[in-house]
Parts: structure tokens; sequence; C-alpha cells
């Protein structure tokens, strides 16, 4: 069989020669080419090296690109459809590299090298898809690499011409060009659909860019080639398609710009025609963009400081959207592929945040290490998988899941040897009609060493238990062992967590963002690391309001105990840890324990609440229009981690410093408890009480319940911690203590009023003062009370709320009247003549009361301090008497001076003293100390009765009340200080005791009136007095400013105050004299007094004599008593005087007492005698006892 | 005037088999020859150069104005009837870049704006593999053609004798001459594939410069891949490779040269020469003088397409057009004379008669020049009837001796024995290959297939025994049909009959009965 004289050839396009021997015409030699019988399949087009041409390069890809089966065909259509869509591309990838064209005009040898243009002249081809170009004119394509430093940018490389026989070839090197950024050019230029890393976005522009090139070399007249370069585009576009449709990609409209580069020829303009990066308004920023929690007002909680978090987790891709990482947008162009290499998940970090997005890896939201907690015990508010163990999410994960979801969407599994951690995230939809996806992060952690076993320090608490979302009063309090314990770093809320963000993105967006990331550090605590919050002994944040986020107070700092306090303004939901890490000695984030959910629904109403700052104990009360209650303080310490020493007594203790660990009832003491701090370098501490938040330098003292507590709170007393008489004392340190106190009742009442489903905006609220005050101390009080109100309630009121609309003040006395006037408890049970004695333990308060208007009222600085408490306190004996003989045996120990007094106070205020003193008095009544105590009780309630005479004295002869008045005048008590008088009997009862005592306002009312026959100057009256006790003494004055609407507190017909005694007063030279029912208020302030009398005083003393048979003689023992009584009397009025002079400017608008009336003076005198030691009394005075003579 | 141009080693091969054919008389009457290659160690070069140098010593000694031993006239004996030069005077060949170090780079210069076009087109690298703008030209191109074309054609254009004398050419078609110019080369390899057609566009942009239309026709032999070879290292299935990597870039400049004389007019007539199976050698060596292959059968046919292109120029009408053209043989595994492609009308049977009859000249030139050789050997000689015949009597041996012009012949002889001899032993080697042109094994000392850049010893003289047989069995018969050749008794007896005394002159006489008598056919 004949056969060429040719290479091995296939019969298929190169036909068998028909004759031999001779030269005969060739058949074409492209089918020649074709023909030949070539072993190898593929070949890389860069191995061919055949052409004789300068021009090789773009004839090649020509001929490979345009010939059926060419062996280096894949490899020239992958560099040239590389090539391509570097050209196309641009605009999504100008991050990572430029293209510039080089133009060349071979016609011009004033350019370049003279020899090499004419050579390429000379050799240049003649293939064309163009009418219009020649190779005379094409371009060279450079890239460059693009970095942010300039310096480290590449340098610009030939990587492709523009061509007329294949619009664009590569050029000789263009597969040695790398860039680890661009999906195909990893491994050198290489064809993007077999190439991964690409993105949705990335094939349609590529596929639209395409379709412009097709129909550009689908224009009629093109040269017949210019088919085969379109095929090839038509090809590669439906690839691009293909992968578009993996991607789940859909067509959008792309805007198009012209690169500015003069072209070689206007047949090459589709190519530098290039698309737009597409609008990012079109869809999300990201298509990893997870969903940040929800606010209640419905916004995204991190809204204002970040606009969205982007995950990066690797299983994103196939996991969650069922397509590969170069198909899924992380931002801008950068896909999820992208992401993968560090510095270009940088970039991407970089360039989100400058735009307000936070981009975390999925490694961020949990911690390296899982930590199980070793305590016996369990975490309360954790599923019952976690209960043992921390969470290991970073603070981060707290702006995507609240609370609640954690419990739902954080999962443990045990795997046998490791746990499995699953997250599950809430992921933005790329558009509305898509559906919710939720994206799990998974993380296994070896039980070999993926773990830490460490301990929950056990001196950890919250408080309160309840609050509303915008509570902004959270506090924390812990103290642990820095060598074994786990370390708490901080409790966040989500809005916390917000707020911190926001402050820091206040002037730029990266800020925020770099303390959200800060706050996702997975294995360092690099949110506290340098940060002046966390340094020294104290610090603080505030938003941008004002308003606290977070404040921070270092209590101890030993060796072996690290204490701190923090107020959180934002509310906590969960507190992290860190803990020593074993393998780098480090402390580590060890993630968090979930705090219970303590919020409660509210309902509307205005609550009004009345606070009653006595002298010893103060009384809360509250009203939402019903009857009033008193507010009882519920354990409102949360301890969200249940172990077996949780009700030791030290725990108990440590409370008490905080707030109460036990219900506390009202009344409560009123007492401080001053703070003690155990930091080296006290400097921080005297900056404490400039701060305006509960707990820094002291409390309430709230007594514990613990069995050593009387011990306890003796030892206290011994270190000087605790502070008493806060309501008289006008030290300014105590005044600012008051304001501190009422501070704590505020914050303390809220929370009880929350719990009881009312808004804390939404109180109203009610202070009341002694009269006996002065302006000055009443004015005090009230700014003291509003300034606590404003520390308090001003974060939850706004900064244009007004005191005044939201805080009330009334007198002590007035408030009691109401309780009994219109109180619920005694309705209809006085009668139209009404004398109240409110006595308290440094006040009483008198009023009196004719058809429903007040006629006088006034109080008085003598109380059951004065005669009962100090009794008691000066003849602790009668605890002896009583049966406890604990508290009498720590008052031979520790009791003296005022100090005792104090502890009797506490005793006293204790919740079943009453019940114990009823049971036993009976038992000791008749002794010494029985006597001593009913003498100096009665005594000082004669003398108030009888001061109580004057007035209606002087009522009836102003002709305010009848006679008749006087005669069916109702007596009520109220107040801790009158419950002893219950034991002496009733007042209807003219035969008991205190019906003898009270006889006594009568027989004084109407001594001048001709009814009473005086024996020496006296005479018996025979009203029918009754009697009225409240059940719920010391309750009388908080009830009452809640009992009634009706302001009945300033509608008094009669303001004289009697001065109970003759008086001379002297001013100018000028003598005056003033006779005893001579008001007070007739006092010039500037006058002195010249002479007391003792008439009225030596009648009183008669009628005791009279009326119960006490015959007080206190002109025995050579006068001492009576003198100390008239110099104390004449002190206290001349001192007010004084007082008066001074406090000149002050406006006299308080219902106060400036002047003390002088027989009240010397009354609280001779009490204070009658309470004095038995013996030591016994050396001032002689006090007999017989049968009453009436 | 005719010329040819050996581009490379092979396009050199191509040329060398050319002097070999005019030295057996086909071939035209002028015949200016050039070589290119950047590699002038070239060992194919040498060969052809040594070739055609002792081509042009005996055609100088035996047709040149001097001396006294003479040939005349080409009709009876056309041996040598060409008269070759070189083309430039000297040794024709032009190296593109004779600066040693000399690279592409060096060539052009500094690049300035163009340095990007120049990287786009032209590879630079850290490794040699990829080096191209910084790689030695010394050795030629090795494989990168298009990196020849760049350097051939802008060295074309720096001005050298070789291209004076090509545009000399050129214009001397103004005075009404013809020029045709053959260039030959391979369409693999480097300087070869490279030069091939770079020349010819080189030639053809000036005859655009010089506005030349007409009377100057450019032919090409193109070797496709006919032969293998591997590395010394390789194996034979790397052998297998390379062969395939030679197919494949055949296959794109195939492709190439479609597209481009598609669009371009370059070639007046193209010739496309190859073989399969191919000839397989046993070892490689790139570049330098190693580069020495032996002749084979692809050459020769190569060969008869020059003589064709020279003999049979396009008719006037076909100016413009370009003509490819192939062969093609009887049978896949023999080759026979009436395979060798035609040189004209019934060119076979012509070109194996002048073969044949060199063949059996050869054979009788080294038995019959035995007898010249000294004066003992005339001696023994110079009483026999075909010594007087022939004149040799009259010869005066010692002062106008025809040594000088024996030995030249000699030299040439052995040569084209030596060719003969490498093409017959290639295309033995394959078993299944039937080789039916000559048989030339018996006159040489073998051939070592394991040293093929060796070439065959040719014997010194011929035994009674061995010319006999040599001189019937050298060369086949055309046609088995065919009468059988004279033997040499018969070419004793013409040399005893016959002489040719009155039309060559001294021992031309001689050398004219020998060729003579030799012929295939009887006289």
């Amino acid at each position: 069989m004949a056969i060429y004289n040719l290479p091995p050839l296939t019969n298929e396009k190169f036909a068998d020669p028909d004759v031999t021997g001779v030269w005969e015409p060739s058949g074409r030699l492209d089918d020649m080419a074709d023909s030949l019988v070539i072993a190898a399949e593929e070949v890389n087009i860069d191995g061919l090296k055949s052409l004789p041409d300068p021009w090789a390069r773009p004839l090649l890809f020509s001929q490979a690109l345009t010939t059926k089966g060419h062996v280096a065909a894949n490899d020239a259509r992958a560099q040239w459809r590389g090539l391509i869509a570097l050209l196309a591309l641009r605009n999504f990838f100008r991050d990572s590299y430029i293209l510039q064209l080089v133009n060349y005009d071979l016609d011009d040898m004033s350019l370049g090298n003279p020899g090499f243009r004419r050579m390429l002249r000379q050799l240049m081809p003649h293939e064309t898809i163009s009418r219009e170009a020649d190779w005379s004119k094409m371009g060279v394509i450079t890239f460059q690499a693009t970095s942010e430093d300039v310096f480290a940018t590449g340098e610009p490389k030939a990587i492709g011409m523009m061509v007329p026989n294949c619009l664009v070839a590569p050029a000789r090197g263009a597969r040695k060009i790398i860039h680890a950024d661009i999906p195909w050019m990893r491994e050198g230029l290489d064809d993007p659909i077999r190439c991964e890393g690409m993105s949705g976005d990335h094939w349609v522009a590529l596929h639209n860019y395409l379709g412009k090139l097709f129909l550009h070399l689908n224009q009629p007249g093109l040269p017949e080639e210019a088919k085969f370069i379109r095929d090839q585009i038509k090809a590669f576009a439906e690839d691009c398609k293909a992968r578009m449709a993996e991607a789940s990609a859909a067509p959008y409209d792309l805007e198009y710009e012209a690169v500015t580069d003069v072209l070689p020829n206007s047949f090459y303009a589709p190519l530098n025609n290039i698309p737009k990066q597409p609008d990012i308004s079109r869809g999300p920023k990201s298509q990893a963009l997870l969903k940040l929690r929800t606010r209640e007002d419905g916004q995204d909680l991190a809204k204002d400081i970040a606009s969205g978090i982007i995950l990066i987790d690797p299983d994103f891709a196939d996991r969650t959207l069922g397509r590969p990482a170069q198909d899924i947008r992380i931002w801008g162009n950068y896909t999820l592929r992208d992401a993968e290499t560090p510095n270009i998940l940088a970039k991407i970090a970089e360039d989100a945040a400058r735009e307000g997005y936070a981009v975390i890896t999925s490694d961020a939201l949990l911690t390296h290490k899982l930590t199980s907690i070793n305590n016996d015990g369990r975490v309360d508010a954790h599923m019952k998988e976690w209960a043992n163990f921390l969470l290991p999410i970073s603070p981060a994960a707290l702006l995507l899941l609240g609370r609640e979801n954690l419990n739902n969407q954080l999962r443990l599994i045990d795997k046998g040897d490791a746990y499995e951690v699953q997250l599950d995230l809430d992921v933005i939809p790329g558009s509305p009609r898509e559906p919710a996806m939720t994206h799990t992060v998974i993380r296994r952690y070896s039980k070999k060493d993926g773990m830490m076993s460490k301990g929950i320090n056990e001196d950890l608490i919250f408080w309160p238990n309840i609050s509303n979302a915008d509570w902004p009063w959270t506090f924390m309090r812990y103290s642990f062992n820095p060598n074994y314990d786990m370390r708490p770093r901080f409790a966040v809320s989500g809005k916390s967590l917000a707020a911190m963000i926001e402050v820091r993105a206040k002037d730029s967006h990266s800020g925020g963002i770099s303390l959200l990331r800060d706050l996702a550090s997975p294995n360092d605590l690099v949110a506290e690391r340098g940060d002046a919050f966390f340094a020294g002994d104290m610090g603080e944040i505030k938003d941008g309001d004002g308003n606290l986020i977070m404040h921070r107070t270092a209590f101890a700092d030993l060796q072996t105990a690290v204490g701190e306090q923090h107020i959180l303004g934002k509310g906590a939901e969960a507190l992290f840890f860190a803990a020593t890490s074993d393998e780098q000695g480090e402390q580590v984030p060890a993630g968090c324990i979930l705090l219970p959910k303590n919020t409660r629904p509210t309902q509307q109403g205005e609550l009004h609440v009345a606070v009653d700052f006595g002298t010893t104990n103060t009384v809360v009360y509250a009203s939402a229009g019903r009857d009033a209650e008193p507010v009882n303080f519920a354990n409102r310490v949360v301890k969200p981690f249940s172990h077996m020493g949780a009700e030791n007594d030290v725990f108990a203790l440590d409370c008490v410093e905080f707030f109460p660990a036990h219900e506390q009832e009202s009344p409560f003491p009123t007492v401080m408890k001053r703070r003690k701090f155990d930091i080296q370098g006290a400097s921080s501490v005297q900056r404490l009480a400039s701060f305006p938040y509960h707990g820094m330098a002291d409390m309430i003292f709230f007594m514990p319940e613990t069995e050593q507590k009387l011990k306890e709170t003796l030892k206290m007393m011994e270190g000087d911690n605790l502070v008493f008489q806060l309501k008289w004392d006008t030290d300014p340190k105590v005044r600012r203590m008051v304001k501190r106190f009422l501070r704590q009742l505020i914050l303390m009442s809220s929370v009880e009023a929350m719990d009881k489903g009312y808004l804390p905006e939404n109180i109203k609220w009610h202070f009341s003062y002694p009269q006996a005050w002065r302006n000055t101390q009443a004015h005090d009080f009230k700014s003291s009370a509003t300034q606590a109100w404003k520390e308090i309630m001003g974060p939850i009121c706004g900064p244009k709320a007004q005191a005044k609309d939201y805080l009330h003040f009334e007198t002590e006395g007035a408030a009691a009247l109401r309780y009994f006037i219109n109180g619920a408890e005694h309705a209809g049970q006085a009668g139209s003549m009404v004398a109240m004695f409110d006595i308290g333990g440094g006040t009483t308060e008198i009023a009196l009361f004719k058809d429903e208007q007040t006629i006088w009222r006034s109080s008085f600085r003598i109380a059951g301090g004065h005669f009962f408490t100090r009794f008691l306190a000066n003849n602790h004996e009668i605890f002896d008497e009583m049966g406890d003989s604990e508290f009498g045996q720590a008052m031979d120990k520790y009791g003296a001076g005022k100090s005792m007094q104090d502890m009797v106070e506490l005793q006293v205020s204790q919740t079943d003293f009453n019940a114990k003193f009823d049971q036993s008095y009976t038992m000791f009544s008749d002794t010494d100390i029985g006597k001593g105590l009913r003498y100096s009780a009665a005594t000082a309630l004669a003398g108030m009765f009888y001061y109580t005479g004057l007035v209606l004295r002087k009522c009836l002869s102003d002709g305010v009340i009848s006679k008749q008045d006087v005669h069916d005048i109702t007596v009520a008590f109220a107040g801790r200080g009158a419950s002893f008088y219950r034991q002496l009997g009733d007042v209807q009862d003219a035969d008991s005791y205190l019906g003898q005592l009270s006889a006594i306002i009568s027989d004084v009312a109407l001594v001048s009136s001709g009814d009473a026959e005086s024996d020496n100057g006296w005479s018996p009256s025979s009203a029918r007095l009754t009697g009225l006790f409240s059940s719920q003494p010391k309750h009388e004055v908080a009830n009452g400013m809640l009992c009634d609407p009706l302001d009945i507190s300033r509608t008094r017909v009669t303001n004289a105050t009697p001065l109970g005694e003759y008086v001379t007063m002297v001013q100018d030279g000028t003598s005056t004299e003033m006779q005893s029912t001579a008001a007070i208020e007739k006092i010039d302030k500037d006058a002195r007094l010249d002479m007391l009398g003792d008439a009225e005083f030596l009648n009183f003393i008669e009628l005791l004599k009279l009326r119960l048979g006490l015959n007080i003689a206190v002109d025995s023992k050579n006068g001492v008593a009576k003198r100390e009584i008239d110099n104390k009397a004449r002190r206290e009025l001349n001192r007010n005087l004084s007082d008066l002079a001074r406090d000149l400017d002050d406006e006299d608008t308080e219902d106060t007492q400036e002047i003390e009336p002088p027989f009240i003076s010397k009354l609280r005198a001779l009490v204070e005698i009658l309470s004095k030691p038995v013996e030591e009394r016994k050396e001032m005075l002689v006090v007999k006892h017989g049968d009453p003579r009436w | 005037m005719d010329i040819i141009i050996g581009v490379g080693g092979t396009g050199a091969k191509v040329v060398e088999a050319a002097v070999q054919l005019a030295t057996i008389g086909i071939g035209p009457t002028e015949l200016r020859v050039g070589f290119v290659d950047q590699d002038k160690s070239n060992g194919n070069l040498n060969r052809a150069q040594y070739a055609l140098s002792n081509y042009i010593e005996a055609r100088s000694a035996w047709r040149g104005p001097e001396g006294s031993h003479k040939l005349h006239g080409s009709e009876d004996c056309p041996i040598l009837r060409t008269n070759i030069e070189t083309i430039d005077g000297g040794s024709g060949l032009w190296v593109p870049d004779e600066r040693s170090g000399s690279t592409l780079s060096s060539i052009f210069g500094a690049m300035q704006e163009d340095n990007y076009l120049f990287d786009a087109l032209f590879e630079t690298g850290k490794v040699e593999k990829d080096e191209e703008q910084d790689m030695p030209l010394d050795e030629g191109y090795r494989g990168r053609p298009h990196l020849g074309a760049a350097a051939i054609s802008a060295r074309a254009n720096s001005g050298s004798g070789f291209w004076d004398a090509i545009t000399e050419a050129i214009k001397s078609v103004g005075s009404g001459s013809r020029v045709n110019i053959m260039i030959a080369g391979s369409v693999f390899g480097g300087t070869g594939a490279a030069g091939f057609p770079t020349l010819a566009r080189i030639i053809r942009d000036r005859l655009r410069e010089e506005k030349i239309s007409s009377n100057v026709h450019i032919g090409g032999v193109l070797m496709l891949p006919y032969f293998g070879f591997p590395d010394p290292d390789e194996d034979e299935n790397q052998n297998v490779a390379r062969a395939n990597e030679q197919l494949m870039q055949s296959r794109g400049a195939l492709r190439h040269y479609e597209n481009m004389l598609s669009s371009q007019h370059i070639f007046d007539q193209l010739y496309l020469i190859g073989w399969s199976p191919f000839f397989v050698m046993d070892y490689h060596q790139p570049g330098a003088g190693d580069q020495r292959n032996p002749a084979l059968l692809p050459e020769m046919l190569a060969a008869t397409a020059v003589h064709k292109f020279f003999t049979a120029p396009a008719a006037p009408d076909a100016e413009g057009v370009q003509q490819i053209n192939v062969s093609a043989r009887a049978n896949e595994r023999a080759l026979s004379w009436p395979d060798i492609p035609a040189m004209g009308t019934n060119g076979s049977r012509e070109f194996h008669e002048k073969f044949g009859q060199f063949l059996r000249f050869a054979a009788a030139f080294k038995y019959w020049k035995a007898h010249l050789d000294d004066d003992s050997s005339r001696k023994a000689v110079h009483k026999q009837a075909w010594y007087k015949a022939q004149g040799l009597d009259q010869l005066d041996w010692q002062n106008n001796s025809p040594s000088e012009n024996i030995t030249r012949l000699d030299l040439v002889v052995d040569d084209f024995i030596r060719w003969c001899a490498a093409m017959e032993a290639y295309a033995r080697k394959d078993a299944n290959f039937t080789f039916n042109l000559w048989n030339v094994m018996g006159m040489v000392k073998g051939v070592d297939f394991k040293r093929p850049n060796q070439d065959a010893e040719v014997a010194i003289s011929l035994s009674d025994d061995d010319y006999a047989q040599f001189f019937e069995s050298v060369v086949s018969k055309h046609g088995t049909s065919d009468d059988p050749m004279p033997d040499s008794a018969e070419l004793a007896d013409g040399l005893t009959e016959d002489s040719f005394e009155d039309e060559h002159d001294g021992m031309g006489s001689m050398i004219a009965a020998l060729y003579t008598y030799s012929s295939v056919k009887e006289v």
C-alpha cells in the first residue's frame, strides 16, 4: 500500500496517496498536521516551541484555541480564559492587582528598540479576526500585584497581549505569575472554571462580560476566523453559567465602566469595558452575616455599634449553605475561600471594620478549652447538660444570643473521648425571599487535653434577683483566692456589651469593632489587657449619655483574697471567667456561667412609697391606691452557683456587707455600716464616696440572721463600723450618710416595686420628717432625699425628670395623724377630737385634730429613746429579767456609754422584742428596775400630756375648741415608744395607770376655766377620755403618708406652740415677760433668755403626785437634779435662738420647730435623769411612789 | 541562477544530498550554495561543507580551466557537471551572530519601552529551561524556533556577505535572468525550523523592497520528522516520547505554515518530506560538532525535490501560486527505484540510471584506480589493451600526473559511497524494511550504529572478485522485468574497445570510459 514519504499519518483527513514516485500537490497542511500520529493526548502549551516566528506566543494560542484536537488546547484555553477573567474582574480584585495596557505602534521607530520593532514588523503575522486591527498596533497587558504597602507592591509584569488573532493572548511567562489572592492565579494563570474560590458575583460578572465579548465578535462582516474565538467565548460563558448555578447566583444588573487606557485599536474596546462591583445594597454585605440579638424595640442589639457581625467558619460552606467556600461572599468580593488565607482575612476584617462590620472566626465564639466545674453543686441557670460546665463561649457570643437562646442553642454532646459543643447561630438570609438559616459552629474538646477542671469561687453574688429590662442597678460582688479559684472577669449582658462597643465606636467604627474582636478572643484576655477599666482599684465606663455601663471597685487585694464589687448599669446575663491554663500558666478565657433570668413583666400604674426615716428605726410603706402595706425587703441576693456552703455564716455576713441576704421587714434600724477595704495602698478608697453609687462607702446595716448575729454585730460596733443617730447628727459626713441611707432605700424599694410589677419611674416617693426639726435640718433632709432619688432614678427617669414631681415630704405628725383619722385600721374609732401621740425613738409627734381639721401639731425631742431605750441601756439587768442573758452579758462586755444605747436600740428593733418584753414585764414590773422604767416612761408621757393640756387650754381660750371637746378626747398612741404604755392599762379606765396619766391632759386644759378645783392648785377633771393604740406601732407615719389623698398636713388652725413655762426675754436691753401659754414663735430671734420660770414644771410634778402617786423630789439631794434640769432648758433655749439667728437666710417654709419649748427641755432633762442607772439616779434625786391622791 | 540554502543541521544535510546528486550529474548548471547555522560547529553542517568542498575541488580538478585531465560536456559523462560555488565566495555559511556568548538580548540591545513586549514574547527565567532572552546562542537555538526567527531576522538586517550576495542575486533579475532560491530546513529543532520560513520571508520582504515581483522563485524543502534518537540516558520509551515531541512540534509548525501561507505569499514551491516509520538512531547529541547524523533516505528525496525545483520552475502563469508538494512510495516497508519522486517525466528511471551508473562507476573506479596508483601498479598493466586503449600510456605520469585529479575524484566518490552506505545501512537496519535501491555495504567497512556520528570507512580498493560482484549488484534494477545490467567484463571490453579521447582530456578519457561502461543499460 502506497504511503507518503512523510511522518506517520492517519488517513482521516489526509487521504492516502494516489500515485507514487512523483512530487504531487499536497493536501492542506493543517490537515496533515491533524493527521500526524501523535501518542500524547495533551501537553502544556508552554512546552510547545515549534512555531518559527517571534510572534509564536499569540500565534500558538490562536492555533490551540481554533484547532480541534490541538494537543495544547486545554492548557491554552485555561490561560486564555484566565487572562480574560483578569481583564473582566479587575474591579472585583482591585485590592489584589492592577492591569495596565502598554501600547505598541511598531511603525513608530522613535520609541523602544528599533531593531526589535523592525524584526517584529518584518515577520508580522497576517492572521486576524478583525477588519480593523492589525499587528502593527497591539498592546501588552501588564499585571501588578497590589498591596496596601506601596513598597510591597510588585513590579508590573507582562501577562498578556491584545492581539488581532484571538483578542488576547497570555504572555510567555504568564503561567509563572502567581498570586495567592486570585483564585485562578494561585498556581499561575489558569482557567477560573477549574479553580475553586470564586464567588457567585464573580461568575455573574464574568458571564456578563463574556456575553458582551461574544456580541462584539458576532458582528457581520468579521472574518470567518472570528467564529472560532467567538465559540471559545461562548463556551467559556456557558461554563460560567454552570458555575453560577452551582453558586446559586442569579444574574443582576451590572454596571460597567470603561477603563481609561488608550487602546491599540477600537476592536479591543469591549475588553476594557468592565463590570463594576455590584452595589452592596443589592443584598447583605456578606452572606455570612449573623443575626444580632433583637432589642425590645425590634432593632438589632448592636445596630448602633456594629452594622453586622460576619462569621468566618469553613463549615459554613457545605454544612449551612451547601455551596463551596468560593461561592460564599464574605465581604465585597472576598469569599470564604479567600478568608482561609490569614493575610486576606486580616484585610477583610480591616475593610469591614471601616464600614462598621465585625469579622470574627468561629474559633472566636468558643473558648480554647472546655471548663468543667469541680465544686459540688450546679449552675442554676444552666440546662442540665451544662450544670457542671462553664459555657465555652466568648463574650461576643452574647451579641448574637441571649441567655434563653444560649440554653437552647448551645449543646454539649458526649462523644466518648471528647465533648462536642454545637452552637446554633441565626444567619441573615440573602434576601427576604430566602428562608432563615441557622449555622452550627462545632468544636470538639478532647477529654484528654481539651479541657480544664476548675472551681468557681463560692463568694459570688449578684443583686437584685429581679428587674426590668432597663434597670440600671445590678450589683455583683465576688471574692476569690487567686491561688485556687477561677477568676471572674466581668459580668455582662448583650446590652452592656453593645454599650461598651458603642462608646469605643464613638469616634470611629474601628474602635468599637476592635473591642468586639477583643471580646471574641478565645485564648487570651485581650479585652482586659491594657484597658483602663480593669486597671487599679476601680474603673468606670459610661455610655454616651453619661449613664453607667459598668463600675468596678476592688475592696480586697490580698495575697489570698481578691474581692471586687461591680455595678452593672446595663444588666448582666452571664459572668465570664478566666482560669490559669495548665499549659501556658497564664490566665485564659474559661467561658461563662449564665445568670438567672430576673426580669419581671410590668403593669401600668403608679405606686406610692413612703419612707419614715426614724431616729432608731425606719419604715417603708407602699400603696398603689388601695391599702398601704409595709415594704418588706426580700432576699434578692442571687447566687448563680449553688453549692453546699451557700448558707454558711460567712456568706450571710458577706452579703450583709452588700445587700441583705435574708428578708428584712419594716421597720429596721436606722443604722449605717461603714465598708471595710483591704486594698494595699488605700488612696483610691478615699475617692469611693465621690461615686454616686450604692455600696461604695457604707450601707444600711441589716442585722445578720445568724446564730452569732449579736456577737458579730457587737464586733462591728467595737470596730466603730456602725453609725447610729443618723437622724439628728448634724455632722456633714453623717448627713451624707443619710443620703446614702435613703438612696439604698430607694434602690431596694424600687426593686420591690418591680417585683410587684411596677416600673420604678412610676413610683412617687413620700418622706416624713419630724416637726421637731429645725428648718435647716428639714432642708438638709429634703436635699438628701432629692439627691438620693436623682442618683438612683436619674438614669431611669431621664435627665428631664424633676424631683419635685416624684418626691413629697410631710411631717411625721401629720402623717401619723392621718393614719388615725383616715387609716382603714381606725376608721370610725376616733372621736371628733383627737390627741395623737406618735412616740418614736427620738421624737414624739403630737397632733390635735377636730372635725377633720388639724388644729394644732408639733413634735418634740422626747421619745422612746429617752425614757425607754436609754433606761434599758443604763439598766441592762432588765434583759436578764427578760431572759435574754446573752445580751445582758454582751452589754457587760462590750457596752459602754453611747454604744450601749445603740446596742439596746438594735435589740429593741428586733421583731420579737415586743413579744418578749410583754411576756416578761409583769415579772419584773415591781422590781426597782421595773419601777424605774415605769417612772421614767410615765414621767415622759405625763409631761407631754401636761404640755398638750397647755395647748388645749390656749385653744379653749382662743375659742378653737370647746370644753366639750376637751371632755371627749380620743388619745391615740402611735410609735414604738408608745408600745410600753400598753402595759399601763387603758385610757378610758380612770383607775388604771394610763387612765390617770391621760387625765392630766384635761386636768391642765381645764384648770383655768374654773372646772378644776384646786387641791394645791389642782383639781381632777372629769373628762371621758378614750384611748386608741396603733396595732402596728411605728408603722403609723409611713402608713399615714399613704392613707388619704387629702392633704391635711398643713391645715392648721393654731400655729402657736406654747412655751410651757414662764420666761423673761431680753432684747436690746429690754426685758419682755412671756407667759407659759405664750407662743414660742413670738420670741424674737435676737432675744436672749433672762429668766426661766418653773411654775408649770412644778405644777406638773404636783400633778404626777396627784394622779399617779409618783413623787419626784426634784429639789432633793441639794437640788442637783433641778439645777441640771434648769440649766439644760436654758442652754437649749439660747442655742435655739442662736441657731435661728444664724439661719436667718433660710426660708421658713418648712413645717419645723425652730425653738423647743422650755417645758419640753425640762421634761427631757428630767426623763434623762430618771433613765439613768437606778443607783445613779438615786444620787441625784429621790423618787417615791405612793397611792394616787385622786 | 539557482541558489540553495541549507538552514540548520538538517538543511545542511539536504544541501549535502544536493551536492551528492550533483556529483552523479543531477543538478543545475550553476548552483550557489549557502548555509545558515548559528552553531557553526554543527557536525551535519561540517560534513555538508566537507562534501561541498570536495565537490568544488574535484570539479575544479576535472572541469576547471586549469590542468590536463579534463572532463568535458555533460551528456555522456555528467558527473561533477554542476558548477557549484558558495554563495558568498567564502564558506557560504552565515552565522547570524558569531559573537561568543551572544544572546537574544545582546542581539537587540536595550529594549527601552519595548521591554514588556519583549517579555511577552520571549521568556526569561532563572533556570535554563525557562530562559530565552539570555540563553547563549553558541550552540544554536536549542529547539526554540521562535527565538531563532527573531535572531535571524534581526541579524539579517545588519549586513553580511551572505545577504549581500542574495540581494545581488535578487537584483540580477533586473537583467532578465531568473533566480531560483531553494531553502532547506526542518520543521523540528531549532535553527532550521527557525530559519526556514524566516529566510524565505526576509527574502520575500526584500523582493518587496526591491519591487521585484517575478523571475525570483523561492522554494522550500521542509523536512518533517523522519528519524528518532534517544538521549544516552533514556530508555526506549523515552525515545518514543521524544519522537512524539517532534511530531507535536511538527503539528504546530504545519498549522502555522498553513495559516501563514494562506495569508502570505512566501514560497512558490514547497516540498515536504518525512518518513514513516522513523529511522531509528541510537544516540542524540544536541548541538556542537557531534551533531553529525548519518545520511538518511529522506534527504536524498529532498535532493530530488531541489533538483525538481531548479529544473522545473513554475510556469509564468503560476507566479504567486504556492505549490506544496509531497511524494509517496508504493510500500511502507519497501523502497524501490520507481518510488523515487520523479524529477520530470519518467524521472525515476532517469534518476535510477544516473544513480546506478555512478554507483557502478564508483565500484569500477575503486577497482581500476588501484591499477594506476603508482609506477609498479601501472607497470603491471601498462601493456594491457585497455591501458593503451585509454591512452594511459601516453600520459606523462611524472610531470603531468593525473594523481591529483584521481585523488579529488576518489574523495567525492568516497563521499558518495559513504552517503549511500549510511542511507542503506539505516534503511536495512529495520529488518522489516526492504531496501531495493543499492547495496554498497561491501565497499565500506560497515556502519557502526553505536557511533552514527562516525562515517563509514570506504574500501581503498576492491579485489577482482569483489569488484565483479559489486559492479553487478551494487545497484538494483529499476524494475524487476528490466534487462540485466552489463557486467564488469563488458566494462572491461568497453575500455579495451572504446575511448573518449576526443571528448575529454588526459585521464578524463579513462574516467569517462569507466563511467560510460558503468551504465545500467547496455551501451
